[in-house]
């Protein structure tokens, strides 16, 4: 399936990401470039598993190098 | 969404072919029980969704859409049954044709192939909640709250902001448990490390002294700080002087020995105890709870709601209805006490999971001594008891993973595993015996020995502490992510429930205009979600409590709408109320059809009654414009249908057949029927029957006259004011009000016996037709002139002095007021 075919989020779900995504960016202990990650694993339609949410948080940042 | 223009329905249901013309507007199917009214809702469900909730429901096990939804005479022939609508897309400005056979419920064929209308298709899909029928309305006011949560949820779409929530919880557990596995691993290596050194706890400037006496032993340099990168042996021979290495350090290996074989004479730790005992306890309730919710949760919740007396409500015992309360609650555990005993569980069994990793660890340690010596001591004894150790280690994880796992958890628990199996422990002694034997190394050797397993179990511990610090760092962010999550979502939610409350509110006030201070209330607790409302000022109770059936069918159609309304905003374009209403009283059914007329004018509702005057109600009030009536059913042919044409077409039809008396009766009946309407809109001042049973001389001349007497009233009001333009036109409208009448001749009725409704049947066609066409002109003078309300005018308020005489949409606005 194509993005464009893709079922769009129901406004609700989409409202609680907005506004979780604001408070990750707003929490220091957490990196924007993961909170970006995870919040785009979310909208993704399907719940992650356990290992696609380690692989968001705990990937390398661009900051951190290999 | 969408509007519906025609629907096309063959072999389906109790439907052989038939054609509906809804025009993309309101719709009305009117017709007894048992006449195919249901097959058309079934056939709308079943063309947008492939489904049919009527045969797929809870408790329809035996039934199938492939199976019962094609008409009983091809049921074999499953592709004989279709459906087929012909549809708008007002938010694209587009039309589309959609078709569906039963012998592939799941394909549907939609023309023109367009991604954008193929999306909306797929949203009504999902959202099959557009057509409610009675019984499905019943789960959003009566049913348990921790149902009606989940069906709230689902109307919602936030099973999706659920499962995210299980998928954080369960990520953070992991992390949890994971750090706490390495937190432990941690620990173990620490006391490997403490006990070769033989200290009590681990302090950096004694590692550095028991280091430093050993390599003093071999004339080396003493260490000055304990650094990651420090190596205890560093200039020993073993780096190169061909120091041969023995294969068992005697004092560590002594001293490893020393330390299990007393772990095992002290018995079971007392912390340990309390550990096991809490862990065996909860498991235990779990375990009952687990059978709980498989075999009968759901039957003591519902036994729960249905304890209203001092009596079991399936055998009639008498109970204190408090104490039978509490006794099924006592069943069960609630969310609450679960996530309580789910943590507590976390706890204690990580206790045992540790003090069972460091026992096998031991006892690991123990066979590879055991194996070293010469000659051998046996190990298999040694081995079967660490790997029986590592099981129930495995156990518990697997339990800590998947609550289901209880068994294999409980044998864990219980086992007495802190005590040796006779063989092991006698190879146990047989080992520490053989060590004790091992001739004495030199002093240089033994120092070479001591600094290799210190440099080991050192390197050992820096990584288990480098790991643990990891995981409690990723198990921190785990936990800090769940909550941010958990606690946006919790307010969102909260904000939702609230604003579903308020707009319900108000849509049961607008049908309600006698409970102006009703409130209803939504209140989300840990899974449930519970719903009050107002009892006339007496307080907020659930919505069975006191309302009648009449007030809980209103309840659910407003806070149905409340949900779809939030739900799916400007998309809420299309819904079928299959005989929704039924219990609502006949004073409430109009201000329905206004509720949903003004406050939903963009969705296109299809409504089924099996009551005529209902569907007389919806054209009254203007809500519907078109409507058809099922006469009659049977198996061969399907539902007998006729068009609900114009009274005035209807009329004119049997005057074109010469069939004055025909016709006559049909004025009769609808004349009949329009003014039982206008008197309760108009208030009209009729002689009072105990019977209600009121024809149409008892009624029309007081209707005509409180016509007037409004307009009069009208005219009196804009004098008042000073609004000479308004009262110049309500003058005029006064004058052809009574120009109107007197051509009807209605008030002649009493004094004329020759114009008396009950001589039209013996009325000449043009005397008829004439008194026809008077009448139509006459209630043209009255409704609405707008087409798009054509409503007739009603007094507010329904109740003391009226204040204004309006029609729904305004066109029609006399004020009454002199003051």
């Amino acid at each position: 399936m194509t993005d464009e075919n893709k079922e769009p989020l129901p406004p609700t779900v989409a409202r609680v990401l907005d506004e979780y995504l604001i408070i990750l960016h707003a929490d220091n202990t957490i990196d924007n470039e993961v909170a970006d990650r995870l919040d785009a694993l979310l909208r993704n339609g399907k719940v992650p598993k356990p290992e696609e949410i380690d692989a968001v948080l705990f990937a390398p940042t661009k900051n951190q190098g290999p | 969404m969408i509007h519906i223009k025609t629907i096309h329905i063959e072999e389906f249901r109790g439907i052989r072919e038939l054609d509906l013309d809804l025009a993309g507007e309101n719709f009305g199917i009117c017709g007894p029980n048992g006449t195919g009214k249901s097959g058309v809702v079934d056939a709308i469900e079943f063309c947008l969704t492939g489904n049919i909730t009527r045969l797929s429901g809870q408790g329809q096990g035996e039934l199938s859409v492939k199976a019962h939804a094609p008409h009983v005479d091809q049921s074999k022939n499953p592709d004989k049954a279709k459906v087929t609508i012909n549809a708008a897309v007002p938010s694209l400005g587009k039309e589309v044709t959609i078709t569906r056979s039963v012998m592939n419920p799941r394909a549907v064929e939609i023309v023109p192939a367009d991604a954008q209308i193929e999306a909306i298709i797929g949203e009504l899909q999902s959202h099959p909640e557009f057509a409610l029928s009675r019984r499905e309305i019943a789960k959003y006011v009566v049913t348990p709250p921790a149902q009606r949560s989940a069906d709230v949820q689902n109307l919602l779409r936030l099973d999706y902001i659920g499962d995210l929530r299980k998928a954080l919880v369960s990520y953070a557990n992991k992390g949890k448990r994971d750090a706490e596995e390495a937190e432990r691993a941690r620990r173990t290596a620490e006391n490997e490390l403490t006990t070769a050194l033989g200290l009590d706890t681990l302090d950096r400037q004694k590692v550095l002294e028991k280091a430093n006496e050993q390599r003093s032993a071999l004339g080396l340099p003493a260490l000055t700080e304990l650094t990651p990168k420090t190596s205890f042996k560093e200039g020993t021979a073993e780096n190169g002087e061909g120091h041969k290495k023995p294969s068992i350090a005697k004092d560590v290996a002594l001293a490893d020995l020393a330390a299990l074989a007393a772990a095992i004479d002290a018995g079971e730790p007392e912390a340990l105890k309390e550990h096991r005992e809490s862990a065996l306890a909860d498991v235990r309730m779990l375990q009952e709870d687990e059978k709980a919710l498989a075999l009968a949760h759901g039957f003591i919740t519902t036994g729960l709601e249905l304890v209203t007396e001092d009596a079991c409500p399936l055998c009639d015992k008498p109970w204190d209805a408090e104490e039978l309360r509490e006794h099924l609650k006592a069943k069960l555990l609630t969310a609450e006490a679960m996530g309580t005993l789910l943590e507590n569980l976390g706890k204690t069994i990580g206790a045992v999971m540790g003090s069972l990793e460091e026992r096998a660890a031991a006892i690991r340690k123990a066979a590879e001594y055991a194996a070293k010596l010469d000659p051998a001591v046996p190990r298999a004894a040694l081995d079967a008891r660490a790997k029986a150790l590592e099981d129930a280690k495995a156990a518990l994880k697997a339990f800590q993973d998947d609550h289901s796992q209880i068994e294999g958890a409980i044998a864990a628990i219980q086992d007495k595993w802190w005590e040796l199996p006779a063989d092991a422990q006698a190879r146990l002694d047989e080992t520490q015996k053989g060590v004790r034997a091992l001739p004495d190394s030199s002093a240089k050797d033994k120092a070479i020995d001591f600094l290799a397993v210190l440099q080991d179990r050192y390197e050992r511990l820096l990584v288990s502490t480098e790991t643990a610090k990891k995981m409690a760092a990723r198990s921190a962010t785990a936990q800090k992510v769940h909550d941010h999550y958990n606690s946006v979502s919790n307010k969102v939610l909260e904000d939702i429930y609230d604003a579903v409350a308020k707009e319900f509110t108000d849509l049961y006030k607008a049908i309600n205009d006698d409970e102006d201070e009703f409130i209803g209330e939504l209140k989300a607790e840990p899974a449930k979600l519970s719903f009050n409302v107002d009892f006339y000022g007496r307080g907020t109770f659930p919505p069975g409590a006191y309302h009648s059936e009449g007030h809980q069918d209103g309840m659910g159609l407003c806070l149905y709408l409340a949900l779809m309304k939030h739900t799916l905003g400007d998309k809420f374009t299309f819904a079928v109320l299959d005989d929704v209403l039924m219990s609502v009283d006949t004073g409430h059914r109009r201000d329905v059809c206004r509720l949903l007329k003004t406050e939903f004018p963009d969705t296109q509702f299809v409504l089924t009654t099996h009551d005529r005057v209902w569907l007389q109600y919806m054209k009254t009030e203007g809500l519907i414009k078109g409507g058809q009536f099922f006469g009659g059913w049977n198996v061969e042919t399907g539902p007998r249908i006729w068009d609900d044409t114009d009274i005035w077409a209807e009329i004119g039809a049997a005057l074109d057949k010469d069939d004055v008396p025909h016709a006559a009766a049909l004025l009769r009946r609808y004349l009949e029927y329009i003014s039982a309407v206008l008197a309760d809109n108009l208030r009209a001042q009729v002689e009072y029957r105990g019977d209600a049973n009121y024809d149409l001389g008892d009624l029309l001349p007081s209707v005509l006259n409180r016509w007037r007497d409004r307009l009069g009233k009208g005219i009196k009001s804009a004098a008042h004011w000073g609004h000479d333009e308004v009262k110049a036109g309500l003058e005029a409208e006064l004058e052809e009000a009574k120009a109107l009448i007197q051509k009807t001749n209605a008030e002649q009725w009493a004094i004329n016996k020759s114009v008396h409704f009950n001589e039209w049947e013996n009325f000449t066609k043009a005397e008829f037709k004439e008194v026809a066409d008077a009448f139509k002109a006459l209630l043209d003078h009255v409704r609405c002139p707008n087409p798009k309300c054509g409503g007739y005018p009603y007094l507010t308020p329904r109740k003391g002095s009226p204040e204004q005489l309006g029609c729904s949409c305004g066109t029609i606005n006399i004020n009454l007021k002199t003051k």
